[in-house]
């Protein structure tokens, strides 16, 4: 990944102007808390990205839009290209066995560009990379045996450590800790709990919304809502079964059935009424795919919606909406599938 | 006893007591804190010992003098309950099992303020009804509750011991103080009206109750050792087990294991548990078999195909981790080698969750420095997991067997090699587990070769050539046998898939 940085620090912008960019990006409400650390003049001297793992894949995935002026003038672009097809299938949940032979093509293309352009950034994990076709063929999905939560997991004992500060037999201390943490947990009453859980309440009365809103509201739910003081609550956020929504961010309510295009809705409002959850969405039109930036270019027509979670069936992560050119767009993490 | 006075020499105007607890509650509330705190014990002649802090006084008068402390207790409870003296007795008690923190000892000149204050205030009538209803539930229930709060403050906040011990103590003054104002109040009460409403509870009755529920709270917190017998008790709690690693007798070093069966069990024993799994499954076979073409988890998969329809997938993972040690002799980082299990068929929006990883064994690392150390680590993990693929679990919310199958290692790279027996090195000779590529043949574009891929009977023949041959360090990159080798399923050369996180974002 940081074969990147160099390339473009050989021409086009100094250091500094990187520094000066990822500094100042502003990454969405989703990506915020993966926000990557800027790329300092350090930092590209030693030939080395600092940050997490979910860091350098946001810094990863948002690329292109970050350094959209540049990236065609970059001939490693295209690699970059390869990999993030590549990364976006085997990231992908659930995956098609169809998809293997095509991975194996893109694989093979990736290491030789490599070998082509950068041979001196041949190591031993971009032969990694190119074993994953055989990897899922024989395993399953990568993301169901990656070590991303089992590394969150150690997180918890670190703590536990330095907190309790008995450095004198730390196994005996963490496994008995664990242990108790267990009771604990097993002496709530579930052990996986689904919560619903809302942030930024505000009561609002109909004649604040909206008159097209309104409407929609009166269609679905009848006239006793059309009355001038009736309250609705409303929402900036809610996590209902583990996934956030947030109001303004992008969701994937549908794929095209061939191309596996997905289709997006925005979320304007979000409304408790009669202790259901409503959403207020923005159907908005998937323009295409823009290959140089690596997203969906989406546009607003006006059609609006109600939604409620239950019906969202395929991508649960909330995405964040970019602006490039004018251009709206949507970064997928990975690539779709829809059940027959 | 009375006979004699205790004269305070911290005090600059020598004050004087007539028995011992109101001299130590003196010590307790106004000198504990003192900086340059000095006491000699001077009670009987083979004492003369001096005490530069309050702790360690605290702990000899508890030890040697304690029957004056008790002795004076039972005098004043004789004498005459209703006595307003009561309210002093009661602290010594509390101050036993005091941790001295300034705070704490402030606190407790706070409380004896106000209960020297002359209050009419709102917020004991509601104080009463809770005691009343306390009244009704035995000491168990309150011993539980109480030992469920503090495991809640330890391992869900994470707080050290000494916190738990100040808690406790803080309850217990409070309670306290519940007793003495509801005695002030009852006290008031008999005043202004004589004959008092029909329920009455003498404070006799309240005081002797919260006595019971304070010693019960004392006992079961008192140090670790009590804590974890409550815990045992109450929630179940299993240590872990410990195994002896070396075999000289010269140091012992032990790794710690926890039973997976066990913790298997305990979690699917939870109603909601196997229902999730269970449909889990179910939604994943329907659809693949509406649509063959996907890939949802390891049993669409070629190595899944043989493997049982109906069994529960686990997933090992094994990391070394540092933690460091800031200050102290033992400065320096201290690398653990952990071992943690997952049950792979959790339902999506929960797999996430760090509580659906649970820990199977840990070690230091150094520890791990010869094969046969290796092997007695890895051992009991490999008996359990065997064991539950053989003849599964039974549990008693379920009424059939379940059984269970090994799936996978989630591992970096330099854990996957160390487990595997493959060489600890990327940079040089064979460095994949998976196939023969050497460091030199990496620069080859994959559309002129193609290597060949590491099969089992090809690793067995590597391990037969090193056996055989002890002066050969490695053979293709295989360096040894694996400790896992008995387990079923397990194949060192497929057992380690790749890990995505590791491969693509971490380095550079």
């Amino acid at each position: 990944m940081a074969m990147l940085k160099e390339a473009s620090g050989l021409r086009l912008i100094t250091f500094n102007g990187i520094q000066n960019r990822t500094e100042n990006f502003v990454y969405g409400e989703f990506d915020t808390s993966n926000k990557p650390p800027p790329i300092l003049v350090k930092n590209l001297n030693n030939n080395y990205i600092v940050g997490s793992a979910s860091q350098k894949y946001c810094l990863f995935r948002l690329f292109p839009i970050i350094f959209s002026d540049l990236v065609e003038k970059l001939q490693s672009f295209k690699i970059y290209l390869v990999l993030r097809e590549l990364l976006d299938m085997i990231l992908a949940f659930p995956q098609r066995k169809s998809w293997l032979p095509f991975m194996e093509t893109l694989a093979i293309n990736f290491q030789c560009m490599m070998v082509d352009l950068l041979p001196e950034k041949v190591t031993p994990k971009i032969h990694y990379v190119t074993e994953y076709p055989k990897i899922i063929e024989e395993n399953g999905p990568p993301v169901r045996f990656w070590c991303m939560r089992y590394e969150g997991a150690h997180l918890y004992f670190k703590q536990i450590a330095l907190q309790s500060n008995n450095f004198k037999n730390i196994p005996k201390t963490l496994a008995q800790r664990q242990q108790l943490r267990q009771c604990l947990l097993l002496s709530n009453c579930q052990f996986l709990k689904t919560s619903e859980e809302a942030r930024g309440v505000k009561q609002i009365h109909m004649y604040q919304i909206d008159f097209k809103i309104k409407t929609l509201l009166i269609q679905r739910f009848g006239q006793q809502l059309a009355q001038f003081d009736q309250t609705l609550l409303r929402f900036s956020e809610l996590i209902y079964n583990h996934i956030i929504y947030k109001q303004y961010a992008v969701y994937v309510y549908d794929l095209e059935h061939v191309e596996d295009i997905p289709l997006f809705f925005r979320i304007l409002y979000i409304f408790k009424y009669n202790q259901q959850w409503i959403f207020i969405v923005d159907f908005l039109n998937t323009d295409g795919f823009s290959t140089k930036l690596w997203s969906y270019k989406v546009s607003s027509c006006d059609r609006l919606g109600i939604v409620s979670p239950n019906d969202l069936k395929y991508f649960h992560k909330g995405l964040d909406l970019y602006e490039v050119d004018h251009l709206h767009l949507v970064n997928l993490t990975s690539r779709l599938t829809k059940q027959n | 006893m009375s006979s004699k006075t205790f004269l305070c020499k911290l005090c600059n105007t020598n004050r004087s007591f007539n028995k011992f607890h109101d001299y130590f509650r003196h010590i307790t509330l106004y000198h504990a804190d003192e900086p340059n705190f000095q006491l000699t014990c001077d009670l009987s002649n083979s004492c003369g010992v001096t005490y530069k802090k309050f702790t360690s006084y605290k702990m000899h008068i508890h030890r040697h003098h304690h029957f004056l402390l008790n002795s004076s207790f039972n005098q004043q409870e004789n004498n005459d309950l209703d006595d307003i003296d009561q309210l002093s007795i009661q602290q010594p008690d509390t101050t036993s099992v005091d941790p001295v923190t300034v705070d704490n000892t402030d606190e407790n000149i706070i409380y004896a303020n106000i209960n020297n204050d002359d209050f009419a205030n709102q917020w004991d009538i509601s104080s009463t009804n809770i005691l009343r209803e306390d009244k009704q539930i035995n000491l168990i229930a309150v011993q539980q509750l109480y030992t469920r709060f503090l495991l809640e403050m330890r391992e869900q906040h994470i707080l050290p011991q000494t916190v738990i011990q100040s808690i406790t103590t803080y309850i217990v003054n409070l309670l306290d103080i519940v007793v003495d104002l509801v005695e002030e109040q009852a006290k008031k009460k008999n005043t202004s009206q004589q004959p008092s409403t029909a329920v009455n509870v003498s404070v006799n009755d309240i005081r002797t109750t919260i006595k019971d529920i304070e010693q019960a709270i004392v006992f079961s917190t008192r140090n670790e050792y009590q804590f974890l017998q409550s815990c045992k008790k109450f929630f179940n709690y299993t240590p872990p087990i410990e195994n002896l690693l070396s075999s000289n007798q010269m140091k012992k070093e032990y790794s710690y294991h926890i039973s997976i069966k066990q913790s298997l069990k305990e979690i699917l024993e939870k109603g909601e548990m196997l229902p999730f799994l269970i449909e889990n499954i179910r939604d994943q076979i329907n659809a693949t078999q509406c649509d063959p073409d996907l890939i949802f988890s390891f049993r669409d998969c070629i190595k899944g195909k043989k493997i049982h329809k109906q069994s529960f997938l686990i997933q090992l993972y094994v990391d070394d981790i540092g933690v460091t040690n800031p200050i102290g002799p033992k400065k320096g980082q201290h690398k653990l080698t952990m071992v943690y299990f997952m049950l792979e068929d959790v339902p999506d929006p929960f797999r996430s969750m760090l509580q659906c990883i649970h820990l199977a064994a840990i070690c230091y690392s150094k520890y791990l420095d010869n094969d046969e150390k290796i092997r007695k680590f890895y051992d009991p993990i490999v008996k359990e997991l065997n064991d539950l693929q053989l003849t599964g679990l039974t549990i008693n919310t379920f009424n059939s067997q379940l059984l269970f199958s090994f799936s996978a290692i989630a591992a970096d790279n330099l854990a996957a090699h160390s487990v595997a027996g493959f060489q600890q090195t990327f940079s040089s000779g064979n460095f994949c587990r998976r196939c023969l590529v050497t460091y030199e043949n990496r620069l080859i574009p994959l559309t002129d070769v193609h290597f060949i891929q590491r099969t089992y009977s090809q690793h067995e023949k590597c391990l037969q050539l090193l056996k055989n041959k002890p002066y050969i360090k490695s053979v293709f990159g295989v360096v040894g046998p694996s400790p896992l080798n008995d387990l079923h399923n397990f194949d060192p050369t497929n057992s380690f898939p790749g890990d995505a996180m590791h491969d693509f974002f971490e380095g550079n």
